[in-house]
């Protein structure tokens, strides 16, 4: 029993960490050299509470049931694409214009939309989930 | 049951979304309205040597819209004001000759702490 939950718990982590090297190394390393985006830099402090987040996500979805462990792991998954869309800088509009002769660039960041819009969609994903297990059960 | 939660998550979402966009919307529709709304001065330029000058930078702004912070850059120099309320402010610092002759490169305006605009002069 106690051989197991280990596994699992080893199983949890080793997936949080292919979740973390997968979306804040190698895919933001990919859009920067592949395709050119420019990418902001994350402090040190960030890097740590992320692998954190993500090993604790690993290690209850590997722990708990099948279905309810998909929850958590698809909240992983949303993490990192949020975490990817911060690192290319989206939500941020730049208007190149000319007053009085003067060239200005203008750049908006509307990232706190963005990020209310992405949460409430995985609220809804979670809830779209929640109600297939319950109907499943049925 | 989940119709209803439904619902009152969308509810939610709009409430939350109105709220959140209604400062910067409002600050975009004055702007637009008052194009001058917002000025920089640099005055009182006393020479402290050879290459630095004692200036006072003067904010004026025009709108209802608290701005949390406004960031300028004069030449290498940054100059922060925080909370900018309707008025105007001032503030003391020294510049080289070389950050005067560079002028204002960029300002940077964050609108009721949530959304950035960034200005840059070419």
């Amino acid at each position: 029993m106690v051989k197991k939950i280990i596994e699992r718990i080893l199983i949890g982590v080793i997936k949080g960490l292919i979740y973390y090297i997968v979306f804040v190394h190698v895919l933001p390393f990919f859009l920067d050299i592949a395709l050119g985006f420019p990418i902001e830099v994350i402090e040190p402090l960030t890097f740590s509470l992320l692998i954190g987040v993500f090993i604790s996500l690993g290690i209850i979805s590997s722990i708990t049931k099948p279905f309810i462990g998909i929850i958590f792991s698809s909240l992983s998954f949303m993490l990192g694409l949020l975490i990817l869309l911060d690192i290319i800088s989206l939500g941020v509009a730049e208007v190149p214009m000319t007053v009085r002769g003067v060239k200005i660039s203008a750049a908006f960041e509307f990232k706190p939309l963005l990020l209310i819009i992405i949460g409430f969609s995985i609220i809804f994903i979670i809830i779209g989930i929640f109600e297939k297990i319950i109907h499943g059960e049925e | 049951m989940y119709n209803l939660l439904k619902f009152a998550i969308i509810l939610s979402f709009i409430s939350i979304v109105l709220i959140i966009a209604a400062p910067f919307t409002i600050f975009i529709y004055q702007i637009a309205n008052k194009p001058n709304c917002i000025s920089i001065s640099i005055e009182n330029v006393v020479p402290l040597d050879d290459n630095r000058f004692s200036v006072r930078v003067t904010l004026q702004y025009a709108l209802d819209i608290t701005l949390s912070r406004v960031r300028i850059m004069i030449g290498n120099t940054e100059v922060i004001f925080e909370d900018v309320v309707k008025g105007a402010v001032s503030k003391d610092v020294v510049l080289t000759l070389s950050d005067i002759q560079q002028g204002i490169k960029e300002e940077e305006i964050v609108i009721a702490g949530l959304f950035k605009c960034l200005f840059k002069f070419t």
